[in-house]
């Protein structure tokens, strides 16, 4: 308030410096204080619209992208107004982890950012653009921050700023591996079986229409057609084996919560699982997700289910890609909940780095309700579990050879 | 007979405007629709429930004096429900051919992609060649003929993707949109009582879209525009970002369009802008993305649009 109004106090000055020279009568103070006050009130009312109908502008083409793909970026300042800005600063802060490359990149006031900081000058209508890169090396989804704008007016006595509240973000997904570089075989990983049964019919796959056979189930019975022909009727229906996966992660990597959780082996478990969905959607499965981190404002586990669409992978690795340390319970709990929902006969692929007896009997009556189950441990220690039913996968070696070597990075 | 662009632009601007009494606004989608028409093609629409899809298919019918013909498409519809089936009179003692809905000129087919594969290539050949074979005995279909096929996007749990080869056969994919604020309490205030296309005369018939689509046919496109169609669906099939490019079905429907565009806008020449504003519109479900390209939020039409900006638009030498 008392700097508010000593940077005004000037203006008082002048103001009275007007009064004395009119009952002065001193022509040349008159004048001079005169003048003086037509330019401070061009200056206010320039100030005042300086920042009006001025636009700042992140393009970004790409807004989804991997870890290690670099995205042009490109932000535009677009005066759309008939008068000019002598000079416009902009700082826009842009997380860190997106590796910005190009001109006028200063530290940030923001923790974990950097500052994008521009002075310039813009024409009536006229727009400017610089150019920049981004390389994220974090998976994550990063928002840009606000941007802040300070103009003035020409003569350079106000200053406003503004604000402009920002939507834009980047959403990295996490990095996919290569099954084998996990340790992995690359062929039926997931203990796939090769069969020349059929293993049942698909109702939604209509073959066709045949007459009637002793042993055929009522239910196929096509009435309508049986009363075209004249005698009994059934439809066929197409075999199938398509088999059902769904990717179990498990986000905890310590006993209890405030032990704090190891960032390593979280990112570790993350990757592995999204390198198996990305093979799983690969091979064609009718894939699905269940985990126990909780999305953003709940405390409900994370839950896709199986289906084979072409946003499937997409949904999954953008799950993945927010995925944080927190849970809504442990993965045993949890799974003892929801497993009834898996479709029988899935396959149940528990990605995890934290083994307990609990997760252990979980994992035991999944196997009693149908499922098969393949554990994947992502931890350098290695789990005791000795179950001969279960497919068993020890890759914590693998990422810590891919972490030696930078392959993996687990920031 | 339609001798002049204003003339065309004038017999259109009458089916239009009927079809616009119970569709509010929208008018791209109609425009779209009209053009495809004009061009003798099959409309894709995808959107979703209560979007007025079948609203637009009525209006269409009833505006152009057309028969009109819908076919719920569902998991247990058998190809016979569609084009029709042989069946024994026994009065007569002899088999009979029970025509399917498909024997109309304007067809309606809901849910698409709910039907399976076999059911859905049952339209196959009535769309491409006008004509449907039922026990080895092929049957011409009614003129002009028209397939308007609609598809939810939203689910995916027990559907079948149409296609490569049926998409192909759609000359235009597009979408209604949900209506502006103004158009919605438009909607409400003229059909609460439940009055849609029931009270539509017709405006034009078979002869007039025969006329039209001669005249749309007439329409001048200059070499340049006509490489300028080259060069975008030739790009689709070098871009890295595509597993499938456009077909030469979709080159020559691309060129086709942008003369009925012309002509709609009431000239009797192509230009560049003719030929972008429909290049989503007729090649969007020619293409196919790659894995990555979809993870990383590319789109057949973001696609299309780098495409679009890429190749160098034709102009005028000075």
């Amino acid at each position: 308030m008392v700097k508010k109004f000593w940077h005004d106090f000037w203006i008082l000055i002048i103001i009275t410096l007007v009064i004395i020279g009119l009952f002065s009568g001193q022509g040349m103070l008159l004048g001079l204080s005169v003048m003086s006050l037509l330019v401070v009130c061009v200056a206010w009312l320039w100030n005042k619209v300086s920042l009006e109908n001025l636009h700042y502008v992140r393009v970004i083409p790409q807004k989804r992208v991997f870890i290690g793909d670099t995205v042009p970026f490109r932000i535009e300042l677009h005066n759309k107004k008939p008068i000019p800005l002598a000079r416009i600063d902009t700082v826009d802060d842009i997380p860190h982890c997106l590796n910005l490359v190009g001109s006028n990149i200063k530290p940030s006031a923001t923790f974990d950012a950097v500052s994008i900081t521009h002075s310039t000058s813009v024409s009536a209508y006229q727009k400017t653009a610089w150019d920049y890169s981004l390389k994220p090396n974090k998976r994550g989804f990063h928002r840009l921050g606000s941007v802040n704008i300070f103009g003035g007016d020409i003569f350079g006595l106000f200053q406003s700023r503004k604000t402009t509240p920002t939507r834009d973000y980047i959403l990295v997904y996490p990095q996919i591996i290569n099954l084998p570089d996990m340790g992995m075989p690359e062929s039926r990983p997931l203990g796939e079986k090769i069969t020349a049964l059929n293993i049942y019919q698909d109702v939604f796959w209509n073959r066709g229409i045949r007459t009637y056979e002793k042993g055929d189930p009522l239910n196929t019975i096509d009435w309508k057609y049986t009363a075209k022909k004249t005698q009994l009727m059934v439809k066929t229906f197409e075999s199938t084996n398509k088999s059902d996966v769904i990717l179990a992660v498990s986000v905890e990597t310590s006993a209890k919560v405030w032990e704090g959780y190891s960032a390593i082996n979280l990112e570790r478990v993350i990757t592995a699982a999204a390198s198996i969905a990305s093979h799983c959607s690969g091979e064609g499965f009718n894939l699905g997700f269940f985990s126990n981190g909780t999305p953003v404002l709940s405390d409900l586990p994370m839950k896709i289910p199986a289906s084979q669409s072409e946003d499937q992978l997409k949904l999954i690795l953008e799950t993945l890609a927010t995925l944080g340390p927190i849970s809504s319970g442990s993965i045993s709990e949890n799974l003892n909940t929801w497993y009834k929902g898996f479709p029988f006969g899935s396959t149940v692929v528990l990605v995890t780095s934290f083994f307990t007896q609990d997760l252990l009997d979980s994992l035991r009556n999944i196997e009693k309700f149908g499922c098969k189950v393949v554990l994947i441990n992502v931890s350098d220690e290695l789990c005791e579990i000795s179950e001969e039913d279960f497919i068993k996968y020890e890759i914590g070696a693998h990422f810590s050879r891919m972490e030696s070597v930078g392959e993996f990075v687990p920031i | 007979m339609v001798t002049d662009a204003d003339e065309f632009k004038g017999a259109v601007e009458k089916i239009k405007d009927n079809i616009q009494k119970v569709i509010v606004g929208k008018s791209d989608a109609i425009d779209s629709v009209l053009i495809s028409i004009l061009c003798n093609g099959h409309v894709l629409v995808e959107d979703v429930p209560g979007s007025g899809k079948t609203t637009l298919a009525r209006a269409v019918a009833s505006s152009l004096d057309c028969s009109f013909g819908r076919i719920q498409f569902t998991p247990d519809l058998m190809p016979s429900d569609v084009v029709g089936v042989n069946w024994f009179n026994q009065k007569l003692s002899e088999f009979e051919f029970q025509s399917g809905p498909i024997f109309n000129q304007i067809i309606l087919a809901d849910e698409i992609n709910r039907a399976t594969p076999r059911t859905q290539s049952a339209l196959l050949e009535s769309m491409q060649e006008s004509q449907v074979t039922v026990d080895g005995h092929s049957r011409n279909l009614p003129t002009p003929f028209i397939v308007l096929a609609t598809q939810n996007p939203l689910d995916m749990e027990g559907t079948f993707p149409l296609p490569e080869a049926q998409l192909d056969r759609f000359l235009m994919k597009i979408s209604l949109g949900y209506p502006s604020a103004g158009e919605e309490s438009d909607i409400i205030l003229r059909f609460h009582e439940g009055s849609y296309s029931e009270n539509l005369q017709p405006v034009a018939n078979g002869k007039t879209i025969k006329d039209l689509e001669k005249f749309s046919s007439s329409v001048k496109v200059e070499e340049n525009i006509r490489d300028y169609i080259i060069s975008i669906v030739r790009s689709t099939r070098e871009n890295d970002k595509l597993i499938i490019g456009a077909s030469p079905r979709g080159s020559l429907g691309l060129y086709k369009c942008s003369q009925a565009k012309a002509a709609l806008d009431g000239r009797d020449y192509v230009i560049p802008d003719d030929v972008k504003s429909l290049t989503n519109l007729v090649l969007s479900h020619r293409i196919i993305p790659t894995s990555n390209a979809r993870l990383r939020g590319f789109g057949a039409n973001e696609i299309l649009e780098e495409i679009m900006a890429e190749v160098v638009v034709p102009m005028e030498a000075i």
